[in-house]
């Protein structure tokens, strides 16, 4: 039970007992002023017409009265009423009120017993009057009445225990449906929206300023896009001259130069390299994926000539090679970035492998409509939580004797490559090593 | 070599100009597509460079008119559209390579070379064998030999030492080899083709006097002398 239901219990309990003591209070008052008046009319008539016109009226009201709504008592002395029954007797207002709460609580335990409202007076110094007024109808007329209302306090309380509960179980559900939403997006990095189609008020606003946020950073990224675009695009024309002037240089530098110019050299196609793999990211990222019922190409196909590129590399690093190729119907895509996305891969797997060690490349069919490949290795590895930084691009491992390999656009290309494609890209341990896997959906009827 | 270049971007005009010249050939410049047209209908050339994007009348469209009318004369394409697409348009309508910008000089005239090369053998009678030294191909059987001994190749190697005696004396870059041989168009950052060389070297070269696969340092390779 929630703090605010707790609440709302308390006050529709402190709102019960003020209405009891209200009715209760209201019955005491009236009971008070009849028995009062009663009295004040037979103290009246016994002191102008004399002692037997009160007997007279007494009797005529009450002894030949059995369904008498007022019982009489006259006594000579004052003493103790002889009535049968709850009584209440006192002048006292509030004292008087609170011993009739308190009656109004005790239950009679004898059914002949009956409720009566007492009250007595000395009409003359040797002559006393009572009055009992039953009010057995009353009290229950008010007990009902109370009964009733806390019956309806309950009702209420109950209606608002479960609207709260629905109301939270839907606004939650709602959250929760926007924030999966939410990380779908970040996770796929596309430029989808949130559905600000709620019946909840408050999820549309909060699905309208996400949106707004996810515009922001949409914006901030193609501008971001475009910047590097740019420097790379202009970059690059000054650098393949500076390269081109290198190279005509280090045919006329003396020979004790000639391996700093070939460094030159190397520089310049490691950034040329940088250059050109930034701008392939850029138009892959910007340009909508592939349609899967267009040109087919074979995996198994692109994978053997691929395999067949590196094997000799392989080979001279004394790492086995192993191909487990599964027979899969072609899939949709573009040949030359399948072939550019497995050399990286492999490229990699390579790369990182140590002598004697192992790299396996297989596919098989996941579903009906997926493929997957794995391309896994018996290298370091990469640890779990370096696991998807590795894909942003210029993003270096921790190890140390990474820092200076390739030019960190390599998975970034594979990922753009990959989403190019409608698929997905995942990192898995290989203990040892690493296991890259691509699942891949096949080509589909138009 | 006599060069008709078609580009409108001065910068890059002069510059491929300018290494034309430094490497010995005559170059000609037009800055736009109906200039260019009429230079390349009216004079004789050895290599046209066609830049893809042109005022007036487009880079594919030259090529077009100039194929219609009987004109063979060797086209490079130059473009700053990296795409596998406009690659193939530009290949399809006429073209013999596609070179993208920015490029190296180096790239550039090793590739205006192969196809002033190849359009040169395409023109003589219809060869069987490819000879250059001892090495002989028999372009049939795919049989290989070097002085009296058989050498023995895989698919792969065999490709590559018919590219590179095909292009004998010529410096060919890595990236002009990935697309021959193996039709990749994007740079795999790593030695692979230098590995493929240094086997195909070890079969051809080993035990012989004379070395004739070498390495043009930040350049590529040459097979002869």
């Amino acid at each position: 039970m929630s703090r605010f239901n707790l609440w709302l219990m308390l006050l529709a309990l402190a709102l019960l007992i003020i209405f009891t003591l209200h009715t209760s209070f209201k019955l005491f008052d009236q009971l008070n002023r009849d028995v009062s008046g009663r009295l004040d009319f037979l103290t009246t008539l016994c002191q102008s017409e004399g002692i037997d016109a009160l007997t007279e009226v007494i009797r005529h009201q009450s002894y030949n009265n059995h369904s008498a709504s007022h019982l009489y008592y006259l006594e000579s002395q004052v003493s103790s009423p002889i009535f049968r029954g709850k009584y209440y007797a006192s002048e006292d207002s509030m004292g008087g009120f609170l011993n009739f709460l308190g009656a109004l609580f005790d239950h009679p335990t004898d059914l002949q017993q009956t409720r009566l409202f007492l009250s007595a007076r000395e009409i003359s110094p040797s002559l006393s009057l009572t009055i009992g007024r039953p009010y057995t109808t009353e009290f229950q007329q008010l007990v009902r009445l109370v009964v009733n209302v806390a019956l309806m306090i309950l009702c209420f309380w109950i209606g608002a225990l479960i609207t709260t509960a629905i109301a939270t179980h839907r606004a939650l559900a709602g959250m929760y449906a926007l924030s999966v939403d939410l990380e779908r997006i970040m996770k796929t990095d596309t430029s989808e929206m949130l559905s600000t189609r709620s019946t909840m008020p408050f999820l549309t606003e909060v699905a309208t300023i996400g949106n707004a946020l996810l515009r922001n950073v949409s914006t901030r990224r193609v501008a971001m896009r475009r910047v590097a675009d740019n420097i790379a695009h202009d970059l690059r024309t000054p650098l393949t001259r500076m390269r081109s002037r290198i190279s005509r240089l280090r045919l006329k530098v003396p020979r004790e130069l000639a391996g700093e110019a070939d460094q030159l050299l190397g520089d310049c196609d490691h950034l040329l390299g940088s250059f050109n793999a930034l701008l392939r990211i850029s138009v892959l990222e910007a340009g909508t994926p592939i349609r899967l019922h267009g040109a087919s190409v074979s995996l198994t196909t692109v994978l053997q000539d691929v395999i067949e590129l590196y094997e000799p590399v392989a080979q001279t690093k004394q790492i086995t090679c192993v191909c487990r190729l599964a027979r899969v119907p072609p899939l949709t895509g573009e040949a030359q970035l399948l072939a550019q996305l497995f050399a990286n891969l492999l490229d990699n797997a390579i790369k990182y492998t140590p002598a004697q060690g192992c790299v396996t490349v297989a596919s098989y069919l996941v579903d009906p409509r997926h493929v997957c490949v794995s391309i896994s290795d018996t290298g370091r590895g990469i640890p779990d939580d370096e696991k998807r930084a590795v894909f942003e691009p210029f993003y270096r491992c921790q190890a140390p004797d990474d820092r200076a390999v390739g030019h960190g656009l390599g998975l970034s290309l594979v990922r753009a490559i990959v989403h190019y494609h409608r698929g997905v890209v995942t990192l898995h341990d290989n203990h040892p090593g690493l296991r890259v896997e691509i699942k891949l959906p096949l080509q589909t009827s138009a | 070599m006599k060069v008709l270049l078609i580009e409108d971007d001065v910068a890059v005009a002069q510059f491929v100009a300018e290494e034309l010249i430094r490497a010995g050939h005559e170059c000609d410049i037009s800055s736009d597509g109906s200039e260019g047209l009429v230079a390349a209908a009216t004079q004789c050339w050895d290599v046209l460079i066609v830049d893809r994007m042109l005022p007036k009348i487009d880079g594919l469209s030259v090529i077009e008119a100039l194929r219609a009318r009987g004109d063979s004369t060797p086209v490079l394409i130059l473009s700053a559209l990296s795409e596998v697409d406009d690659r193939v348009k530009g290949l399809q309508i006429g073209a013999d390579d596609y070179l993208v910008k920015p490029f190296a000089s180096d790239e550039l005239t090793a590739r205006l070379e192969a196809i002033f090369r190849r359009a040169g053998v395409n023109r003589s009678e219809y060869k069987t064998t490819l000879e250059f030294a001892d090495v002989v191909i028999d372009l049939m059987s795919h049989k290989v030999t070097r002085g009296n001994r058989d050498v023995s190749l895989q698919p792969r190697e065999y490709r590559l030492l018919e590219y590179l005696m095909s292009n004998s004396e010529q410096i060919v870059t890595r990236s002009m080899l990935l697309e021959s041989v193996w039709g990749y168009h994007f740079d795999p950052q790593t030695n692979v083709i230098d590995v493929h060389i240094s086997r195909l070297r070890q079969k051809i070269d080993k035990d012989f006097d004379i070395p004739l696969v070498h390495t043009v340092r930040g350049v590529g390779y040459r097979f002869g002398f």
